[in-house]
């Protein structure tokens, strides 16, 4: 752990923005595709530091490397070269366990695509984030913030549907509350607007300047839409796998 | 339904079900397979160890076969001799004939006896404490006598006529307690039937009140060499160890058992996780760990297994009561051979979730998060 820190802090003071402490960290980050004969490469360099408390939105066109990168800060996949730290921890110097590990205590992911388990009820996906999350131990605790994350998305009501009953919007929202339900310090969000028509955007887009202002979470907001880019404080533009703009 | 496990086996209802029926088949095969053999090993072994005679005397190639038939190569005039030795009551001559089961079914044993004491020996009767509880002994050759649990069988009542050997015997009478083979005939009629004169299976002897069996069985021996002598205590024993060739073919049901329940999940499971990619690509995104898949999906092949224990014991009950109503075969439920397959389900079944388990664990996350 602390040398993990002490290359962050190295590295942010270099950086010259050692203010805040950075949530998320990346450095040189490149990711390339092998396809047959030649690489794609979907990361060219990336450099990016995203505060603690941060609502960042990073706004490009399709293809131009958004959900790589968001992956890639969420540790879900490595880069090719350069480095990512998350909350001090550089992912190259931990296992593929620990990474997982991170990944439960500090990330919440929410999709375009809902990815909630269709055969569990709200509650039901709820819990098995929970499980995952907290383990068995804290069931307590996990029944408390439930309550209180159906409350704040305005799901109280729908505790016992099936995703398929409930309107994108309110998947949307069911998939935010399970992002959450750990308390994470970083949510990731890719486009989680993508599938919505514009009411529930501004719905979901709401919901989640509350949770920015309720609950303090640093939060990754990936769109290729404007409009929703501009529920963030900040705007990052990409474009072809580097960032144009910080 | 909040459980991913009962939500994952409640969606796909036909998949499960013909899962539970694999582990089922497999239960069913080791309880009642092995039922069949030991209810026929015991209950004959039972049988054996109520003979009041202390001793059997047997030609070399001996009584470890013990269902096959043993050809009646023993000369009569052993008994005899053995019934002169010190510390010998009295002996008498048994032969031992193996026939095709009731309704063309396994197999039944039936024997010659002596009931009228021909040459200086005992009965059968005198030497086994056999009597008879209903009609009479036999009186001619054509005649037949059965325990008790043998003419509840409306074929072989009492007054029932059988075909035996090309004859037709009637039932005259039924004897307690139950020794050896449930039907008797005379001893004669049996060697002239079998072509085989003066001839029997084996020798029973009992041994003076007061003399040490041991003694006795050691003398016969020194005096006969080259011959079997059993104790009877030893018999029951030797029956419930069973048959080396019958061990074998256990063997090779209980493996084809835990194979069947094996491929029976694996197949499940293996379609089941493939199907379910993006949902293991979402757990993974949630920070599930290998560790934790790996547990969803052994989880489900355990739950799968015990409802296919659970089927496979209420059938194989059935099994047994179909089997003892409508054969003369007998089948033996012991506790620890429910637990054996019990256990060799659950083995089966976990064995053959762990390929789809630890090839779920192993996925790319973001891979599986993009499958379609
Ligand atoms: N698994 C992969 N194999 C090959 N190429 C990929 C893979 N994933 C993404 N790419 C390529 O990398 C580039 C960036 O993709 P992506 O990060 O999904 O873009 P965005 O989310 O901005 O639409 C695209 O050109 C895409 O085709
Ligand atoms: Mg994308």
């Amino acid at each position: 752990m602390s040398s993990a820190v002490m290359i962050a802090e190295r590295r942010t003071t270099r950086t010259g923005s050692a203010a805040v402490p950075a949530a998320l960290l990346t450095e040189s980050l490149w990711k390339s595709y092998r396809m047959g004969v030649t690489d794609v490469h979907a990361l060219r360099g990336v450099d990016l530091r995203i505060g603690r408390g941060d609502f960042v939105a990073i706004m490009g066109p399709s293809g131009c490397g958004k959900s790589t990168l968001l992956h890639t800060l969420g540790g879900l996949q490595s880069p090719t070269s350069g480095s990512v730290v998350i909350e001090g921890s550089d992912l190259a110097g931990l296992t593929d366990a620990q990474r997982t590990e991170l990944r439960r205590r500090l990330i919440g992911f929410v999709f375009q695509r809902f990815n909630l388990f269709p055969t569990l009820t709200v509650e039901g996906n709820l819990r098995l984030a929970e499980r995952i999350c907290l383990g068995w131990k804290s069931a307590e605790r996990g029944a408390k913030r439930r309550l209180e994350l159906l409350d704040l998305l305005g799901l109280a009501s729908k505790r016992g549907h099936k995703p398929m009953e409930l309107s994108g919007g309110e998947q949307q929202r069911v998939a935010l509350a399970r992002a959450l339900i750990h308390e994470p310090a970083i949510l990731l969000a890719d486009e989680p607007t993508g599938n919505l028509d514009s009411e529930n955007t501004d719905n979901v887009l709401s919901m989640l300047e509350r949770v920015h202002e309720e609950l303090g979470q640093t939060i990754v907001l990936i769109t290729h839409d404007i409009d929703v880019a501009e529920a963030a404080q900040r705007v990052v533009l990409m474009k072809d796998g580097a960032i144009l703009d910080r | 339904m909040d459980n991913m496990v009962f939500a994952n086996l409640v969606a796909r209802p036909i998949r499960s079900l013909s899962s539970v029926v694999g582990i089922a088949l497999g239960v069913v095969l080791i309880l009642v397979t092995v039922g069949l053999a030991r209810g026929m090993l015991l209950s004959s072994g039972e049988r054996e160890a109520n003979l009041q005679a202390e001793l059997v005397f047997l030609p070399p190639s001996g009584f470890g076969a013990g269902v096959s038939a043993v050809p009646l190569t023993l000369p009569v005039a052993y008994a005899e001799a053995i019934a002169e030795l010190p510390g010998v009551a009295t002996t008498t001559p048994v032969a031992r004939y193996v026939r095709t089961g009731a309704r063309g079914i396994g197999f039944e044993l039936i024997e010659g006896v002596d009931f009228s004491g021909t040459g200086g020996v005992g009965t059968y009767p005198e030497v086994t404490g056999v009597a008879i509880a209903e009609g009479r002994f036999p009186e001619g050759p054509n005649e037949i006598v059965v325990d008790r649990q043998r003419s509840a069988d409306p074929e072989t009542t009492l007054g029932a006529k059988l075909e035996m050997l090309g004859e037709t015997f009637e039932v005259v009478g039924i004897y307690e307690p139950e020794v050896g083979a449930r039907m008797k005939i005379p001893l004669d009629a049996m060697q002239s039937l079998l072509g085989a004169a003066e001839r029997a299976s084996w020798i029973l002897v009992k041994t003076d009140a007061g003399a040490s069996v041991e003694a006795v069985a050691s003398n016969i021996e020194a005096q006969f060499p080259g011959n079997q002598i059993v104790f009877t205590r030893d018999i029951p024993g030797m029956w419930a160890r069973g048959i080396p060739s019958l061990q074998v073919f256990l063997n090779i049901v209980i493996a084809l058992a835990v194979f069947i329940s094996t491929l029976t999940i694996f197949l499940a499971l293996y379609t089941a996780i493939t199907e379910r990619t993006r949902e293991i690509g979402i757990l993974k995104s949630m920070g599930g760990s290998k560790r934790f898949i790996v547990g969803i999906v052994e989880t489900e092949a355990f739950v799968l297994s015990l409802l296919g224990i659970g089927v496979g014991a209420l059938v194989s009950l059935g099994l047994k009561w179909a089997v003892v109503s409508y054969t003369s075969l007998i089948v033996q439920f012991e506790w620890q051979w429910v637990l054996a397959a019990s256990s060799l389900a659950v083995l089966g079944g976990m064995l053959g979730a762990l390929y789809p388990a630890l090839k779920a664990a192993h996925q790319d996350p973001v891979e599986a998060l993009s499958y379609e």
